[in-house]
């Protein structure tokens, strides 16, 4: 019987989700930091550039694999993916 | 308002599972310095805010903070997942199992079950912002 | 009785009986992401290891 969590089979995928997990962590960080210093150019700046990113890593992420967020959602009419694909909790790719 | 975002912000992959260490992990889930009092404290804390700036960084560290109880229930479900009744006996974890199954419920390791006492918010911007290092510092 | 006066320079605009926390001001970040991510911060300073036990003295 399965303990603990799933396997994950696919590397690439794994890779793919650990760098925007990553950039992500750098634009959270950013974040609250202009938060408090919300005249910060080169702050602003930096968030810009990461943010987009972002962006490019969760659209590939989204074509190749299913989506991470339900703003990008890859309009396959076949099945709604965000609801049946694997949650984050289980252990795979997460 | 809130989105959300279909993945853990640090992966959370438990191969071996542990009834014993989960009950203890369960309260930085539900418990008075956890994620979830974290949460509900900061984003209950910024409407008073007398300064942007102040509210803002409460509502995305509040908002952070729900990744992060999204987090410890990952663990604590990986830890006890698919348990035998042998394991659940053995390990003392029969005490939450019989009123929550595996499932995950916001509780202290002591069994206290989550609730409001465990932050404050006051309105007074000293007052708040030094509950938060209390409580930030002693988890 | 003796008037008291502060030790440091700096004691006159910060009364005491308040809570103060500094701002950050120095704003590098870590060039190797990867570090960042692992660390918890994207600023060294900000990143301060807890040691698990009681500082003496």
């Amino acid at each position: 019987m399965n303990a603990g969590c799933k396997p994950c089979m696919d590397s690439e995928r794994q890779k793919l989700l650990q760098e925007i997990s990553k950039i992500d962590f750098v634009l959270k960080d950013l974040n609250l930091y202009l938060d408090t210093h919300p005249y910060d150019q080169q702050g602003m700046e930096n968030f810009r550039q990461y943010n987009a990113l972002k962006n490019k890593l969760v659209k590939d992420y989204t074509e190749k694999y299913g989506p991470l967020v339900l703003s990008c959602v890859d309009m396959d009419i076949r099945e709604w993916k965000w609801a049946i694909q694997d949650w984050p909790w289980e252990g795979g790719y997460n | 308002m809130w989105n959300y975002e279909k993945r853990l912000q640090y992966p959370v992959k438990i191969t071996q599972t542990n009834p014993q260490i989960a009950q203890v992990i369960i309260s930085q889930y539900g418990g008075p310095d956890g994620e979830l009092a974290a949460s509900m404290r900061y984003l209950a804390q910024r409407y008073t805010m007398p300064y942007n700036s102040v509210a803002g960084v409460l509502t995305d560290i509040g908002t952070e903070e729900l990744a992060h109880f999204e987090m410890i229930c990952a663990i604590v479900y990986q830890l006890t997942r698919n348990l035998t009744p042998e394991e659940i006996k053995e390990s003392g974890f029969d005490k939450y199992y019989v009123d929550h199954t595996l499932a995950l419920w916001p509780q202290a390791a002591g069994g206290i079950p989550f609730n409001a006492c465990e932050f404050q918010s006051k309105g007074d911007v000293i007052t708040d912002l030094t509950e938060d290092m209390a409580a930030d510092a002693t988890n | 009785m003796q008037e008291w006066k502060p030790q440091m320079a700096y004691m006159e605009q910060f009364p005491v009986a308040m809570a103060y926390v500094p701002w950050q001001r120095n704003c590098m970040m870590y060039e190797n992401l990867d570090e960042a991510f692992k660390t918890g911060t994207i600023f060294p300073e900000l990143n301060k290891p807890f040691l698990g036990r009681r500082v003496k003295g």
